[in-house]
């Protein structure tokens, strides 16, 4: 599963990586602490989202591959976004409200619940 | 038939103050922006999902500030989310959004709930950074999905009396009460004597 990687290489980029191809044995000693920190926040984010993707792909395949498209980038399939927005706010319309996994909405009730504000102000 | 001696010891602690309906006034009462204290409650689960920059924590003050830059759900627009809490009253700003918003009460700043709203249609600090990240995001896609197609607000709309006056942005703390005034005090000697 792809979240597991992600989860690991958040603990294991915290220290150095060790290769007998290496003539010093590691392949990223010259890494500052500072930067390692900030990959592994990096990579723990990749991790709940990508496993969150999975928790939702189910009901909502379309999100689920924008989730994976926000992480892979233009290797993977580009999803259909007039078609996905009409759903999610058609959902919106109905219900009040939507949930959100992997950093988008999500119509899957699997998606973390949201506040349901009446929005306001000036128009 | 003799007198029991009343017990000695440690009695139960007796709350000052009491609310008109009986229940008991405690601390965490009177300071609800207190929990951001608790940072395990109030931004772990944000932190373990966006890139939070934290600028200012000050939770015994209860101030917060931060910077998350985000996508736009569906559309992928990038901005940043500009997040000020103030004794439990957030606002948020949104820079570099494509477009003009809709529900703003000016200078990008998001209108995502009725201030007169109840706390369970409103944003509170015991429902933590990540629920209120989360709601601009739902926020920032209504946006983007009026400016796209045209269409009508999706979602709910807080309705606006016709004759109502153009209303200004509350200020960032209307929700903990009025400022305290200055405490009445005795005038002292020196001060009678004038």
């Amino acid at each position: 599963m792809v979240h597991r990687y992600f989860d690991r290489a958040a603990e294991k980029i915290k220290t150095p990586t060790t290769s007998p191809a290496v003539p010093d044995g590691y392949v990223d000693a010259d890494m500052e602490q500072t930067r390692r920190h900030e990959l592994s926040k990096r990579l723990r984010r990749a991790a709940n989202d990508s496993a969150e993707a999975i928790r939702v792909e189910a009901d909502d395949p379309d999100g689920a591959q924008e989730i994976w498209y926000r992480l892979f980038g233009d290797p993977f399939p580009k999803p259909d976004a007039t078609a996905r927005a009409a759903e999610v706010a058609s959902l919106l319309r109905n219900t009040g409200a939507a949930g959100i996994a992997g950093g988008t909405v999500t119509i899957s009730p699997a998606g973390r619940s949201t506040v349901p504000g009446r929005a306001y102000g000036e128009k | 038939m003799a007198k029991s001696k009343p017990r000695r010891g440690k009695q139960p602690r007796v709350p000052r103050s009491f609310w008109a309906g009986g229940r008991s006034r405690t601390f965490a009462d009177r300071t609800p922006w207190l929990r951001m204290a608790f940072r395990g409650s109030f931004e772990d689960d944000a932190l373990d999902r966006y890139d939070v920059r934290v600028i200012k924590r000050t939770p015994m003050l209860g101030r917060y500030e931060a910077r998350v830059p985000v996508r736009v759900p569906v559309y992928g627009d990038r901005c940043v989310l500009q997040i000020e809490i103030d004794k439990g009253d957030a606002r948020v700003t949104v820079e570099g959004f494509p477009n003009e918003l809709h529900h703003t009460y000016g200078d990008n700043r998001l209108c995502m709930w009725d201030p007169s709203d109840p706390p369970e249609r409103r944003w509170t600090p015991d429902k933590g950074l990540l629920a209120l990240i989360e709601t601009a995001l739902v926020h920032l896609f209504q946006e983007r999905h009026v400016a796209v197609t045209g269409e009508a607000w999706p979602g709910e709309e807080a309705a606006h009396p016709p004759d109502e006056p153009k209303r200004e942005a509350p200020p960032i703390n209307e929700a903990s009460g009025p400022a305290p005034s200055a405490p009445v005090r005795a005038p002292t000697r020196l001060e009678k004597a004038a």
